[in-house]
């Protein structure tokens, strides 16, 4: 035996226990589902194959194009706001001035560890049309708040801040630490040749924040199109005897939908079909914002 | 190091305790019970796993009890995988398709035989039958009833001792007792629809006949005119400005609990609710408001069966026998406040209208699990001004393919 392939057989033998892991609870699980999504398989009855039928299905069915029309409003609504807060409070938390740092950082990053089930609970008292703090604070200032949860109009929203609020600190926190890999030399080059702080920013920090931002917006975006809880939660958590994704569905998010169809309607296959779809909606989006941002460097 | 002269006791103690012929704890039989979380019916079955385990020493009931919102994905998940518990608790209109997909074991004749069939209610045996077998029995048998606040009743002129006969009454009663802040926003509902499905199943099956979804056709049968008569009722109490109650008034919390409601109908185990979170509210239990004929008031309940993939199938049904017995349905009766499913029991029931009303019952039709389409319509109702028939109309085009589904 070589000493190459004896090298490849130990790294092999090395690697097993990672791939037998992925394999076990990643690639069979996904090849299942893909195999599943060829059925009309109802969680206690039989399978018959129907080849691409549930993906013809989707088409004519105005659930999916309501939750899709729904994780699509929450992404371009969540993401850029939760971009547009961090990036700022990261270079005000990178300032070398700033005192207190670990504890503003610590503050902003306590709502990513708290649970989100308990966090949605209180943030559904929160938005009591009639008795929530936040209601009350607007009918000091004269302001009829609007019925949040309760109202088609203003139920997405009111979730939607939940969701910035949770990831702002995880947002954060990648960016002070995408922001503490730049070389102090470059701002400092920029600030002798005589570049005004926006200068600095637009034209150095930004640019070489590049794989830190394209990491950023990848894993919010994919959040946004896989949220479950917060909307789970905030329409039907509990004893409510409420609709998860309610009410009329205006909080039916993709993942919500997939859930309905494959655990309280039993759709497997269907349900299968809908989960392929939004795995080849994010590989499509992460691809697109890889082409986009994306700006290879090298320092 | 380990002193060699132990080596010896140790291996033979060791072997004492794995020995199977020798381990007590391995002659007991485990039986896995699940069923969903009710702060009533979770008493009662800790008083009956208790006596029961008093009395058969060589049995152990495990119980899990998950809440109700995910206890379906649980059970369901766990049946589909060839696995699940060996007793568990599900709603009666699903056992055809529980029956036909062989996940539920019928009940050997000798249990059947202990059980005294005929004591039960026959309309509840009905969904359990298939030939000669029987594939599950009754519990957790549920009918409405209305709760009347009595100081808040009082408080708004009305009379719980005369509660209101007629959905009109209702309505009429309902308006009285609702209360508006300057801003027209409720501050205290006449009817709780909290429970939508007790409201609209005691109108829609009070409405339609002979069926609310046709099972050999396949639909939904409320799309004519006597289910739009009833959604109508719906929209009386729900919309516009006299609404006795709105889904943006304490959305998903207990408001008749709370003493923010003066009506609430819901089946009476929630006797044993109130008892836990409101024990103060001196109440009233009326019968829910009729049409104009005579009284129907759908009934609902759930099976205990065993699962057909279960090793301890015996034991399991045994377990079913006790809980279904007299002496469990008494005790369901008394700690959880349930109906009483055997005849012989009727009069144990210490309220009259629940004991009086039992003979209206009329069961709830095989659905599927459409609830969500009438729960979402019932919202639709509240929340948007679009004309009942045609809310009616599309909830039933996507009712009678739910059902098309599920039966298929």
């Amino acid at each position: 035996m070589t000493f190459y392939r004896r090298q490849a057989l130990w790294g092999l033998a090395f690697a097993a226990p990672a791939l037998l892991l992925f394999g076990v609870i990643v690639a069979y699980p996904l090849l299942w589902a893909g195999w599943l999504s060829l059925q009309d398989y109802s969680l206690v009855g039989r399978k018959v194959f129907t080849g691409l039928g549930n993906y013809a299905r989707l088409l004519s069915d105005p659930l999916f194009w309501k939750s899709l029309r729904n994780s699509s409003v929450w992404t371009v609504g969540v993401v850029p706001v939760v971009l547009v807060i961090s990036l700022p409070l990261a270079l005000a938390l990178n300032l070398p001035l700033l005192r207190l740092r670990a504890a503003f950082r610590t503050a902003y990053f306590t709502p990513v560890v708290t649970n989100v089930v308990a966090a949605a609970f209180v943030w559904r008292w929160l938005f009591d049309p009639q008795l929530g703090p936040i209601n009350q604070v607007l009918k000091l200032i004269g302001i009829q708040g609007p019925a949040w949860l309760a109202d088609p109009r203003s139920a997405l929203p009111a979730m939607m801040i939940v969701a910035v609020w949770k990831q702002i600190g995880q947002a954060l926190v990648l960016f002070l630490a995408g922001l503490q890999t730049i070389p102090q030399e470059f701002t400092e080059a920029a600030q002798i040749d005589g570049a005004s702080p926006g200068q600095t920013f637009w034209r150095v920090t930004l640019p070489l924040l590049n794989p830190t931002l394209l990491f950023v917006v990848v894993i919010l975006v994919i959040n946004a199109l896989r949220v479950f809880t917060i909307p789970y939660v905030m329409s039907a958590g509990g004893l409510q005897w409420q609709t998860p994704g309610g009410p009329l569905d205006s909080t039916r998010v993709f993942v919500l939908h997939i859930y309905d169809v494959g655990f309280v309607r039993f759709q497997m296959g269907y349900a299968s079909a809908n989960a392929f779809v939004l795995m080849a909606l994010i590989v499509l989006l992460t691809l697109i914002q890889m082409k986009l941002i994306q700006r290879p460097f090298e320092y | 190091m380990l002193n060699r002269k132990l080596i010896l006791p140790l291996v033979v103690i060791l072997t004492a305790l794995l020995w199977p012929g020798h381990s007590v704890a391995q002659q007991r039989v485990t039986v896995l019970h699940w069923q969903h979380f009710h702060e009533a019916r979770a008493a009662a079955l800790r008083a009956l796993q208790t006596v029961y385990q008093q009395q058969n020493t060589g049995v152990a009931i495990q119980t899990d009890l998950p809440p109700l919102a995910q206890y379906f994905d649980k059970l369901l998940t766990a049946l589909a995988t060839g696995s699940g518990p060996d007793v568990f608790q599900v709603r009666a209109e699903w056992m055809p398709i529980l029956i036909n997909g062989g996940f539920v074991a019928g009940a050997p004749e000798s249990v059947i035989a202990e059980a005294n069939i005929g004591d039960f209610f026959p309309w509840t045996l009905t969904p359990f039958r298939r030939g000669n077998r029987y594939y599950g029995l009754p519990t957790d048998v549920q009918h409405l009833v209305m709760y009347i606040n009595n100081p808040l009743a009082r408080e708004a002129g009305l009379d719980p001792a005369r509660p209101p006969q007629t959905w009109d009454e209702l309505v009429t009663q309902a308006r009285r007792a609702t209360k508006r802040d300057g801003q027209g926003n409720i501050v205290q509902a006449g009817l709780d629809t909290r429970y939508k499905w007790a409201v609209y199943s005691s109108i829609l099956y009070q409405h339609v006949f002979p069926n609310v979804v046709n099972p050999a056709a396949k639909r939904a049968a409320w799309g004519g005119p006597q289910g739009i008569a009833a959604w109508k009722i719906v929209e009386q109490l729900l919309r516009g400005p006299a609404a006795v109650d709105s889904p943006r008034f304490l959305p998903g919390q207990r408001k008749w609990e709370a003493k923010k409601a003066v009506f609430y109908i819901n089946h009476p185990v929630n006797r044993g609710v109130i008892e836990q979170l409101a024990p103060d509210i001196a109440y009233t239990i009326a019968p829910i408001p009729r049409t104009g004929r005579d009284l129907v008031i759908p009934a609902r309940f759930w099976a205990y069966v065993v699962n057909s993939r279960s090793r301890n199938q015996e034991a399991a049904w045994r377990w079913v026998l006790f809980l279904t017995s007299p002496v469990g349905v008494r005790t369901w009766m008394k700690e959880a406040g349930d109906l009483p499913w055997r005849q012989s029991l009727v009069s144990y029931e210490p309220n009259a209208v629940v004991r009086d009303t039992l003979k209206f019952v009329r069961p709830v039709d095989y659905t599927g699990n459409c609830d969500p389409i009438r729960d979402n319509l019932f919202d639709a109702v509240a929340l948007t001004t679009t004309p009942i028939e045609q809310l009616v109309a599309e909830a039933v085009a996507k009712e009678t393919q739910c059902v098309q589904e599920a039966l298929k």
